[in-house]
C-alpha cells in the first residue's frame, strides 16, 4: 500500500488530468470552505463532498491509506461536536442537560441540538476542506506540478519546500509512531497519561529524538538536493511538458458548475 | 572540534537549508491536527503547530523559523482545516506570527528599535479594533471601560517593556544562547511568553469581527486566556531546551542566527 500524499501511477482520467485543472479544484474548495459557515450550509457542503468522492473514485484513490488520518479526524469531529455542543451562542434546544452553568453567551452545562448540528456542519466543512489536496498530491507527479506552479509563477524553491514538506507527512507520522512504540517498550506510555503529564513530561522523550531523526533525514536530503544541483544559479528545464486535452475543459466545466451551483445555493437563502 | 556553520548558497533561507525548513515545516503541518485548545463558540481550535512555530526561529534562525512556519502553515491548512478556519488568514495568524515575534525577541539585541514600535501598534490597534473601530455603528456595543483597556493592556505593555529595556534588547539574546540551563530557560520563557501575549492581539480579533462579539465577551476572553498563554510558555519552554541541548551534541551543522 501506497503511503497517503505521495504520488501513484495509475492511468486514469484524474491521472490524465492537467494539473492546473486540479489546481482549479483545489482552490475552489478552499473557496468554498472560506464561505462565512451557518447551520444551514449542510447540503452545499454534502455536494461538494459528492463531488470530490466522485473524483477520488475515478481517481482510484484508497481511502484506507489515510487510516491514520482519518482516525485524528474522527477525534476532531468529536471533539468539535462536544465543544459547540457545549458553546454555540445560538444554541437554544436543550438536547442533554448535565446541569446550569451560564458563561458569557453560553450555558455550559447545556448540549444544545443547534450546537451538535454546528458542531457536525463544521465537521463536513474539515473533510470537504481535506478531500481535496490528497487529490492533487496523489495523482499528479511531482515534475508535473512544478511546471504547472512555474505556469502560475510561484517560485520554484516555494513549490519544492511544499510538495516536500507534504510528501515527508505521511514519514512524520511513521517516525512518531515509531519513536512512541520505543519509549512504550521502555515503560514510557504516554497513552496512559493524564493531560497534565503528558504537557510537561511525555513530549519530551518523544519530540526531542523526533526532531534530531528529522534534523539528520534533513540533513541527508540536502546533501542529494545539492548533488543534484538544486539552487545552481541557472534557469533549470521542466522534465514535463504539459498539454491541454478537451477533456480537461471538460472537467474543468463540471467543477466550475458545481462550485456556481453550490455558491448559488448558499447565498440564495442569504 | 572546529565548529560547523551552514550559509552561503541558494538552497538556503537566512543560513537554514531548504531540506531542514521543508521537513520541519511539515511537522509543523502534520501538528496542525492536534488541538490544544478550541475556539470557544468559534468551529476550530489552537493546533499544537502554533507552539512548534513559536520555537522554529530557535531551532532554524529568525529567517529559516519563519519560512518553516509559514510552510508547515500551508500544509496545515490543507491536511488539517479545523486549526484554520480563516484558511490562508489563519496561516499567518496560527503559523507566521507566532514565529515572527519569537524571532523578534531573540534577536533584541539588534531588532528592538524593529519590536518596540511594532508591539505599540499591534497594542493600539488590537485596543481599538472591533470595539471602537467599527464600533458601536457594527453592532458591538458599548465597551466596558476601563477594564477592556487594562485587560488588552496586559497583553502588550508587560511585552513591550521587556523588549524596551535591557532584558529584552540584551540579556534575552544571551541567555537564550546561554551555556547555564537556568539562563536559558528563563531567557527561552520570557522570549516565548512576550511573543506570544503580543500575538495573542492580531491572533483573536478577526474572530471577534467575524464573531460579532460583544464587548463584555471581549473582557471576559481577555480573562480567560490570561492563564493560558503563560501556560503555553512554560510547556514550550520545557520542551525546546532539551531539543536545543540535543542539537548542541548532535554534530549536525549550525545554523546562523539559532540558539544551538
Amino acid at each position: 500500500m501506497q503511503p497517503a500524499f505521495r504520488y501513484f501511477h495509475a492511468d486514469t482520467p484524474i491521472h490524465r488530468l492537467h494539473p492546473l485543472v486540479k489546481i482549479a479544484y483545489v482552490m475552489l474548495t478552499l473557496v468554498l470552505v472560506m464561505y462565512p459557515i451557518r447551520e444551514t450550509d449542510m447540503p452545499v457542503l454534502l455536494i461538494w463532498l459528492g463531488l470530490s468522492a466522485v473524483l477520488w473514485t475515478v481517481g482510484r484513490i484508497e481511502l484506507r491509506r489515510f487510516a491514520t488520518l482519518l482516525k485524528i479526524l474522527f477525534g476532531t469531529f468529536i471533539f468539535l461536536i462536544l465543544i459547540q455542543g457545549f458553546t454555540y451562542r445560538f444554541g437554544e434546544t436543550p438536547l442533554i442537560v448535565i446541569g446550569h452553568l451560564r458563561l458569557w453567551e453560553a450555558d455550559l452545562g447545556v448540549i444544545t441540538k443547534e450546537g451538535v448540528w454546528f458542531g457536525l456542519v463544521l465537521s463536513v466543512r474539515i473533510l470537504v476542506a481535506t478531500s481535496a489536496l490528497p487529490l492533487f498530491v496523489m495523482t499528479t507527479p511531482t515534475s508535473a506540478i512544478m511546471t504547472a506552479m512555474s505556469k502560475l509563477r510561484v517560485p520554484r524553491t516555494l513549490t519544492f519546500m511544499l510538495v516536500s514538506a507534504l510528501s515527508f507527512t505521511s514519514l512524520l507520522f511513521e517516525m512518531w509512531n515509531s519513536i512512541v512504540d520505543a519509549q512504550k517498550l521502555r515503560a514510557f506510555d504516554i497513552d496512559r497519561m493524564n493531560v497534565f503529564k503528558r504537557a510537561f513530561k511525555a513530549y519530551i522523550p518523544i519530540i526531542t529524538p523526533l526532531i534530531l531523526l528529522l534534523f539528520r533525514k534533513a540533513n541527508d536530503f540536502q546533501i542529494a538536493m545539492e548533488t543534484k544541483g538544486f539552487g545552481a544559479p541557472v534557469e533549470p528545464t521542466e522534465i514535463e511538458i504539459l498539454t491541454t486535452r478537451p477533456a480537461d475543459y471538460l472537467w474543468l466545466a463540471l467543477i466550475v458548475a458545481v462550485f456556481v451551483g453550490c455558491t448559488v445555493l448558499k447565498f440564495a437563502a442569504w | 572540534m572546529e565548529e560547523k556553520v551552514s550559509k552561503g548558497p541558494r538552497s538556503r533561507i537566512g543560513g537554514a537549508s531548504i531540506a531542514w525548513i521543508t521537513l520541519y515545516g511539515a511537522l509543523c503541518g502534520v501538528t496542525g491536527l492536534v488541538p490544544i485548545f478550541p475556539y470557544v463558540g468559534g468551529g476550530g481550535y489552537v493546533p499544537l503547530t502554533t507552539p512548534f512555530c513559536a520555537i522554529a526561529p530557535l531551532l532554524l534562525g529568525p529567517w529559516g523559523g519563519v519560512a518553516a512556519a509559514a510552510v508547515g502553515g500551508v500544509i496545515g491548512m490543507f491536511i488539517a482545516p479545523a486549526a484554520y478556519p480563516l484558511q490562508i488568514v489563519d496561516v499567518f495568524l496560527n503559523a507566521v506570527l507566532p514565529a515572527l515575534f519569537v524571532a523578534l525577541m531573540v534577536q533584541g539585541d539588534r531588532l528592538w528599535k524593529v519590536t518596540v514600535p511594532l508591539f505599540i501598534v499591534i497594542g493600539i490597534v488590537g485596543w481599538l479594533v472591533p470595539f471602537y473601530v467599527p464600533g458601536e455603528a457594527a453592532g458591538f456595543g458599548k465597551v466596558p471601560e476601563p477594564l477592556y483597556f487594562i485587560m488588552a493592556a496586559l497583553y502588550w505593555v508587560p511585552s513591550t517593556i521587556i523588549a524596551a529595556t535591557p532584558l529584552g534588547t540584551r540579556l534575552i539574546p544571551q541567555w537564550v544562547r546561554s551555556k547555564n540551563r537556568t539562563q536559558r530557560y528563563g531567557g527561552v520563557f520570557l522570549a516565548i511568553v512576550a511573543a506570544m501575549f503580543v500575538w495573542w492581539l492580531p491572533w483573536t480579533r478577526p474572530y471577534w469581527y467575524l464573531f460579532n462579539f460583544s464587548a463584555e465577551l471581549g473582557v471576559a476572553t481577555h480573562i480567560a486566556y490570561s492563564w493560558w498563554v503563560p501556560a503555553l510558555s512554560a510547556i514550550t519552554a520545557v520542551i525546546t531546551i532539551p531539543i536545543v541541548e540535543a542539537l548542541e551534541r548532535s554534530g549536525l551543522p549550525k545554523i546562523e542566527g539559532a540558539i544551538w
